[in-house]
């Protein structure tokens, strides 16, 4: 079944094949088709190749673009041929870097480019059959990766007022770009890494990126008509409520976090979605540590009474393996298959 | 095998000056160390190699997952290709760590690294309000270090640095703390410092049975987390009430809690205390070192319903 049918026909109580879930490959799904992560970067058509490859390959449940909006913003990315792209100049803390942070014509703008054309690519490769989602920062981490987390933390404590500045234009930015999505029908995913328990305390969550990333959900379920994805990386436990006040319609999780404790925070206001680890058994593992990883995350989800979407804890690494992929994939069409039971697991 | 230093702490705290302080003592050509990028201002890489020890800059764009990789990477080549006896690692301001430490004791590394010093850099000028503003990793970084180096505590004063002191020591117990000033540590007390010798424990030569007293438990912390807002002439109270000494001896003090619309920090300190407007977020956690505390009434007297809460 495609991406679609199965959707349709748990909609309207039908038979299907497998759950869905929301494994993505991100910059490993270049991999498949043999290309350099750069490459995956510079080449909407090689980009597009790769994201269809790994959709097919993999069966996944849906086809996605990933945009650095800070890239658009003024910093500079590099992108090694074979590694995870990174920033490699980001902007100073002053007024006149604030006033660099607008977006005008997203449709125009040079360095969205190629963002368009991977995205009118994936609607014409696969948009009848599956869904295309848009994944970005949100505006809490974006601005801390356009200011250096480092500086920008540490601006948190000295010039909070002129972080919130910061911050309130790295979402206008984002709300621009997000309406120049209208029509398109995507899903949009936001990731707020920065935003962490691990990284902030919940209060300054609450005061920093909360408010910002609710009214960009605002938006985004708007212009898409769906509720959005949001991942926040590393201990979320003190703020899982938030994340689920923002308006997010599934909360995705790390892998760090007991998936049986997020279920029953999280109740039956957001689907769960998580949290197998892509470090420790994706990366690292075996094809056995790969099924029990997946097989632990599919019996503590299913306890969750909003949904639940099996998914990565976090970015997969580019180098995993294939074997482990395959694992992966296999085991859920087993472990996942209609009817669903998570006593058989 | 090879032996491995971490030198953590935040921006700006002085990793990087530490570790310069520090490099004389290793022995040249067999360490290398690995630098994040996007650390304090590099170590200048020419006088790096001058000197003979080599150097490894990883890049990071996020701190989980992806950051994770680069830093098992680079670190299992440098062991592979460069086998030095001494790898000096300081890792971005907001690593985590126990999740380093985690990642040493496993393979490739178990077989070939031994852990050495973990040394965390607390930034006395600042340490109180990265404290409250700052999430696990701030703390993991302090509970989870085998030394605990104290940087610009000439800068701040004496009480400041006790306040520290007692704070960090509520996170780890176990791990000297140094506070003096690091232009005027000799190569001496640099090198014990790296071979893990305590003589410049801040602890050590205090005659104060005080001083030493988390340590050796014969002290009790008092910790608790107050409502978003409480009056200031309850404040007022309770931290009159502690001088009289009803709930125990209360050594020392300190709190951060928001009355309404204004934030305020108070320190208790020799039985008087001084409360000080902040304009920094507070999160409404206080503390208390003290002898002979009574837990329960003073966990009364601080968690009372009446707290004249006004919001």
């Amino acid at each position: 079944m495609t991406p679609k049918e199965r959707r349709r026909a748990i909609a309207e109580n039908r038979p299907y094949d497998r759950i869905p879930h929301g494994f993505a490959l991100g910059y490993a799904a270049s991999r498949v088709t043999g290309i350099k992560v750069s490459d995956f970067h510079r080449d909407a058509k090689k980009q597009v190749e790769a994201t269809v490859a790994a959709y097919r390959t993999y069966g996944l449940d849906g086809v996605g673009v990933r945009i650095d909006i800070e890239e658009v913003l003024g910093a500079t990315f590099n992108y090694p041929d074979y590694r995870e792209p990174y920033i490699s100049a980001t902007l100073n803390l002053n007024e006149d870097a604030l006033d660099t942070l607008t977006i005008d014509d997203p449709k125009k703008h040079p360095k969205l480019a190629i963002f368009w054309r991977v995205l009118d690519g994936l609607f014409e490769a696969v948009g009848d059959e599956s869904y295309v989602s848009v994944s970005f920062r949100g505006p809490f981490s974006g601005s801390a990766a356009l200011f250096g987390t480092e500086n920008f933390l540490r601006a948190v404590i000295r010039k909070p007022e002129f972080v919130h500045r910061a911050i309130e234009k790295v979402l206008e930015a984002e709300l621009t770009f997000v309406e120049a999505l209208a029509g398109y029908g995507v899903g949009f995913s936001n990731s707020d890494p920065i935003a962490s328990g691990t990284v902030i305390s919940p209060q300054q969550y609450r005061k920093f990126a909360k408010p910002y990333q609710t009214r960009l959900f605002d938006a985004e379920t708007r212009v898409s008509g769906r509720k959005p994805q949001y991942h926040v990386c590393g201990d979320t436990t003190r703020i899982l409520r938030d994340m689920v006040e923002t308006g997010a319609g599934a909360v995705s999780v790390d892998n760090l976090m007991d998936l049986e404790l997020v279920a029953d925070l999280v109740g039956s206001d957001a689907v769960v979605v998580g949290n197998v680890d892509p470090s420790g058994s994706m990366l690292l593992g075996t094809p056995d540590v790969v099924r029990q990883d997946l097989r632990n995350c599919l019996k503590k989800g299913s306890k969750a009474k909003g949904g639940y979407r099996a998914a990565f804890g976090c970015g997969l690494p580019i180098d995993t393996p294939p074997e482990n992929l395959i694992a992966l994939f296999d085991a859920f069409q087993e472990y996942g298959r209609y009817p669903f039971d998570p006593e058989r697991l | 095998m090879v032996s491995i230093d971490i030198v953590s702490g935040f921006l700006g705290a002085g990793k990087t000056t530490l570790i310069k302080k520090l490099l004389p003592c290793y022995p040249d050509s067999n360490t290398v160390i690995i630098e994040n990028e996007f650390g304090d201002i590099g170590i200048d890489g020419d006088i790096i190699e001058r000197e003979g020890y080599r150097m490894v800059e990883i890049s990071s764009g996020c701190i989980c997952c992806i950051m994770k990789d680069d830093f098992l990477l680079a670190l299992d080549n440098v062991v592979k290709d460069l086998r030095p006896e001494h790898i000096v690692i300081e890792p971005t301001g907001i690593s985590i760590l126990s999740d380093i430490v985690k990642m040493l004791k496993k393979e490739p590394f178990q077989s070939s690294c031994v852990i050495h010093a973990l040394i965390t850099v607390v930034d006395c000028e600042n340490f109180i309000e990265q404290r409250e503003l700052f999430g696990e990793f701030f703390k993991d970084q302090i509970s989870n270090a085998t030394h605990l180096l104290l940087s610009k505590a000439q800068n701040v004063g004496a009480s400041v640095v006790e306040d520290i002191v007692l704070s960090v020591r509520q996170w780890n117990d176990k791990a000297p703390v140094v506070a003096k000033n690091w232009d005027e540590m000799s190569i001496e007390e640099a090198l014990s410092l790296v071979q893990g010798d305590t003589v410049l424990d801040y602890e050590r030569d205090m005659p104060s049975p005080n001083r030493r007293s988390c340590r050796e438990k014969r002290f009790s912390t008092f910790a608790v987390e107050l409502p978003s807002s409480v009056s200031r002439d309850w404040l007022e109270a309770n931290l009159s009430d502690m001088k009289e000494g009803a709930y125990g001896a209360a050594l020392r003090g300190k709190g951060f809690v928001r009355c309404g619309d204004e934030a305020y920090a108070f320190s208790f300190t020799n039985n008087s205390y001084r409360i000080d407007p902040v304009d920094y977020e507070v999160s409404g956690k206080l503390c208390f070192i003290g002898i002979d505390f009574d837990e329960e009434k003073l966990k009364a007297l601080w968690t009372a319903r009446k707290t004249g809460v006004s919001n």
